[in-house]
């Protein structure tokens, strides 16, 4: 007998979780009660609450990202196309990863040190698109030199309404992974 | 993570010799090696967001905390 949970999943999503994966059932019906769960914690939390915490706004942001991420694999899953369920699944996983770090210690300033560490990597992309406009014409380029331009300046907007942290730099994901606890590897897994 | 490559070439080469080899045991095998790992990461990413959630009511939710 499957839920009102998993047949509203099934309903939204377009799919049938096949009857042999009842593994599926039990992951879809667990992961929607927790969710329902957690929404209830942001629907009832009061409004000193809110102002003594303010990252929870984007917490609950990111725990609807990572949610995508794990519905989607789900659906790959049901519909026979593993290997992109594994992308799906390390999506969720890397996204489910940044949430806990985030709350694992100092909570704004992470969430800062996040935004940022996006910042930086976006400006040595928007570097690396200027660099390879030598590869193009004269008119080509002048196109993209406008694009560069605008995302620049979007990106500085994005740098000062980041400021104003500690200064903590953000590490890796394996780092922050590491931290979090052990985990087991696809060779381990195999072993 | 996300980016990370998925291990494509390890699956193709071990297709490549079992098909070679001619051993339908051996094929099978793997297929459901390859579909057994994908179902542990979509519970494994599940386990992880639901972690995530659970630290997300302990921090926000004060006395509220999940139903075992």
């Amino acid at each position: 007998m499957h839920s009102e949970n998993v047949k509203v999943f099934e309903q939204y999503h377009l799919i049938t979780i096949p009857d042999v994966w009842d593994r599926g059932y039990t992951l879809v019906d667990s992961v929607l009660n927790a969710r329902d769960e957690s929404t209830s914690v942001l629907a009832s939390a009061s409004e000193e609450k809110l102002v003594a915490k303010p990252t929870i706004g984007i917490i609950e942001q990111l725990l609807d990202r990572a949610y995508e991420h794990v519905a989607a694999s789900v659906v790959c899953f049901a519909t026979k196309n593993g290997a992109t369920a594994e992308i799906a699944a390390r999506a969720a996983m890397e996204a489910s990863t940044n949430v806990r770090y985030i709350l694992a210690g100092d909570r704004n300033s992470r969430v800062l040190a996040w935004l940022r560490a996006f910042l930086v990597q976006d400006s040595k992309q928007i570097n690396n698109w200027e660099r390879a406009l030598s590869n193009h014409s004269a008119n080509e380029a002048e196109v993209h030199r406008e694009g560069i331009q605008r995302r620049r300046r979007v990106r500085e907007n994005g740098k000062n309404s980041s400021r104003g942290s500690n200064g903590s730099s953000r590490p890796s994901v394996c780092i922050r992974a590491t931290k979090l606890g052990p985990s087991l590897s696809r060779r381990a897994l195999r072993q | 993570m996300s980016s990370q490559t998925h291990a494509d070439a390890e699956d193709t080469i071990s297709y490549f010799f079992f098909t070679v080899l001619g051993d339908e045991q051996l094929l099978r095998q793997m297929s459901l090696e390859v579909l057994a790992f994908s179902e542990y990461l979509v519970h494994f990413g599940a386990h992880s967001y639901l972690k995530a959630l659970l630290r997300y009511s302990a921090v926000f939710g004060g006395t509220k905390s999940f139903r075992q």
